[in-house]
């Protein structure tokens, strides 16, 4: 799911007026919503509520809470401590240690990524009709052309801008040709009915679902956003009102793609294995104009996704190391901050082009992506909890609550998960 | 002033508070009884320097492919310094100034007789008088701010790497996380009677040691100079 950093308006947040303030915060919030889904949500969220219905929606909504409350904190202590994601790892960790999470996450971005980039194949492929296999190079290419060429406010704007006509799939469930049974999503949102079998795969798609929604390398993005725009303390409130609303919101298009699949293809028992089966809600709801915007949606969220993805495996490796990174500085400044993510999108190209089924690149990456999402939320909430740094900002008892809950749950549902994917197959059954 | 938590690791930032690298190490230097920090290192080649073999195997396989900076390291002395901050040492220099700072290879590092790296040193035995076996938690040093700081001792304690996991050592210094307070001791450098490649040596009995609550703390560095909040 990628947030980003939809703060393209702050710079000078002390110089704004009231009104410029008010549209930094919701250029942040709409930019939060366009950009919040990514190929792990357009994946597992109608394959869950297909297979599932609506008892899968707890973890949706966990999911989001998870989101909220680390991106308002990765971005708490960017703002507050002037430092990122990574560096706060290695200074938590120290070198050696920090080695061991830095290395899952450039695995696990590139499992991202190459999901990704087949995402945005599969998106062109409906268009033009041409198989998504040849297109693997050109979207490549264009992926890294845009990145090269982009300046920040670029990158992190006009994907999540492009991402914003997925909203078609929640508007075609309220306002469409579909009767969704809203009283019964309601209800298995708060009391879920288990199946009674099959409990294993249950369990490892409610993990792939919380993975897709904390995917890792939003946070080291939206953290390297703030020392890209230089935020300050100032910013605080900004960086709360993009993580709980612009989420809040966000998570419309995660529930309205799951419940979307559990209306339509629960009962005709289809299990959708290709995006194409997911443009068929908003179709239900709005035909051709639907389909049109799902696409236009989808290929903004996974365009987003794709440049965030790259950003951030380069952002990480170049803070961690100590190399010169930003996406605004020019490619020969920043050199080996470049070669990364170049090198990020050639191994994505790689694994592509061996074969390998991207449906199951991208389940594997979000169960993956619970695996390493402890060891990157220890040392924020380290930090996070740190007087001599965040002073006032530290965390106050309802952020340490909810932090120290969802890092025992992601750490147990981290050691489950590579047994569960051993024992289903990888969610084959 | 806690080497592992205020300066190693940490960001530098030019002149114009742009990138310059981290702090991926520090030179210890001694003579007699006291000793002070040398320069601060930054550069990957102080990064694979710590991996030991497998760093000496990266940094053949970077030679070989042209990547030169993956085996020489720049050593920025506390006279470009500017000033210590919380999570940044900030620098007198501006960018284009940063490649002429003193170059050394890391395999160089035997050259220097009474200094040793800090991440070589932090993970030397410690051995008392009654030959009771400590492990170093972190380095304390006085202020950073005269030119060079003087190190102040070390924070030894009997078992900082089994009940560290390999977190920073200090992050276990406290009850609350399980860590290791009630047996943490400061062992100042006055009391160290010799060091070699193999370990340090105290004149001081385990029972003498300073516990680290009475132990001499100078004030860490500063936050970040910045806006004060709305």
């Amino acid at each position: 799911m990628p947030v980003g950093k939809r703060f393209g308006a702050v710079a000078g947040w002390e110089q704004m007026t009231r009104m410029g303030r008010f549209a930094a915060m919701a250029l942040g919030v709409v930019t939060a919503v366009g950009g919040f889904v990514d190929m792990g949500e357009l994946v597992t969220m109608p394959s869950a509520g297909a297979t599932y219905r609506f008892s899968l929606l707890w973890a949706v909504a966990l999911g989001v809470v998870g989101a909220m409350s680390y991106a308002e904190m990765a971005g708490r202590i960017e703002l507050v401590s002037q430092r990122t994601v990574f560096q706060v790892m290695r200074e938590r960790l120290g070198f050696r240690l920090g080695l061991v999470p830095l290395i899952a996450v450039m695995v696990l971005n590139v499992l991202t990524l190459a999901a990704e980039i087949a995402g945005l194949a599969f998106v062109i492929q409906l268009v033009v009709g041409v198989d998504y296999l040849w297109l693997i190079i050109p979207v490549a290419v264009g992926v890294l052309v845009f990145q090269l060429a982009g300046t920040w406010k670029l990158l992190e704007n006009v994907p999540a801008v492009l991402g914003l006509p997925l909203l078609v799939v929640p508007a075609a469930l309220i306002w469409g040709q579909i009767d969704v049974d809203w009283g019964g999503a309601a209800h298995q949102l708060v009391a879920p009915q288990v199946p009674t079998n099959d409990h294993f795969l249950y369990a490892l798609t409610a993990i792939s679902l919380v993975g897709a929604i904390m995917s890792p390398y939003e946070w080291y993005f939206y953290s390297s956003g703030g020392r890209e725009e230089r935020w300050t303390t100032r910013d605080l409130i900004v960086d709360r009102v993009t993580a709980i609303v612009g989420f809040s919101l966000g998570s419309l298009l995660a529930f309205g793609l799951m419940i979307g699949g559990a209306t339509l293809l629960f009962p005709l028992s289809i299990s959708p294995g290709h995006i194409s089966q997911t443009g068929l809600i908003a179709m239900s709801g709005f035909g051709q104009t639907g389909l049109v915007l799902f696409l236009l949606g989808a290929g903004g969220c996974v365009l987003g996704a794709s440049i965030e993805v790259s950003q951030s495996t380069a952002q990480a490796l170049a803070q961690f190391f100590g190399w010169s990174w930003g996406a605004s500085k020019k490619t020969r400044d920043v050199p080996a901050f470049t070669i990364a993510y170049a090198l990020a999108i050639l191994a994505a190209v790689v694994i592509l082009l061996s074969g390998v089924d991207p449906v199951k690149i991208t389940v594997i990456s979000m169960i993956f992506a619970v695996v390493a999402l402890p060891f990157t939320f220890l040392p924020m909430m380290l930090v996070a909890n740190d007087d001599t740094y965040m002073g006032q900002y530290r965390n106050g008892m309802l952020a340490n609550t909810i932090g120290w809950l969802f890092l025992t749950l992601l750490t147990v549902a981290g050691v489950a998960a590579i047994p569960l994917l051993v024992i289903t197959g990888a969610g084959g059954g | 002033v806690d080497l592992a938590r205020d300066l190693i690791d940490h960001r530098i930032a030019d002149l114009d508070d742009e990138d310059a690298g981290m702090v991926d190490d520090i030179w210890i230097t001694w003579t007699h009884d006291a000793a002070t920090l040398g320069p601060i290192i930054t550069g990957t080649a102080a990064l694979l320097h710590q991996l030991g073999r497998a760093g000496v195997a990266l940094s053949a396989i970077a030679a070989h492919i042209g990547w030169s900076h993956a085996n020489v390291w720049r050593e920025i002395p506390w006279t470009d310094v500017r000033r210590i901050e919380r999570p940044q040492v900030k620098l007198l220099l501006p960018r284009a100034q940063l490649p002429e700072l003193p170059h050394r290879t890391s395999h160089a590092t035997t050259e220097h007789t009474n200094a040793m790296l800090y991440s070589e040193l932090i993970n030397l035995p410690v051995f008392t008088r009654d030959h009771r076996r400590l492990g170093i938690i972190d380095i304390r040093t006085a202020a950073l701010i005269s030119e060079p700081p003087q190190v102040l001792g070390l924070l030894v304690a009997a078992h900082s790497r089994r009940r560290s996991f390999g977190l920073k050592h200090f992050d276990t210094t406290t009850i609350r996380l399980g860590g290791i307070t009630r047996g943490g001791c400061f062992l100042a450098w006055s009391d160290i009677a010799r060091i070699t490649d193999q370990a340090i040596h105290t004149n001081a009995a385990s029972g003498e040691l300073t516990p680290l609550a009475a132990a001499p703390n100078p004030e860490p560095p500063p936050m970040p100079e910045g806006p004060t909040p709305p």
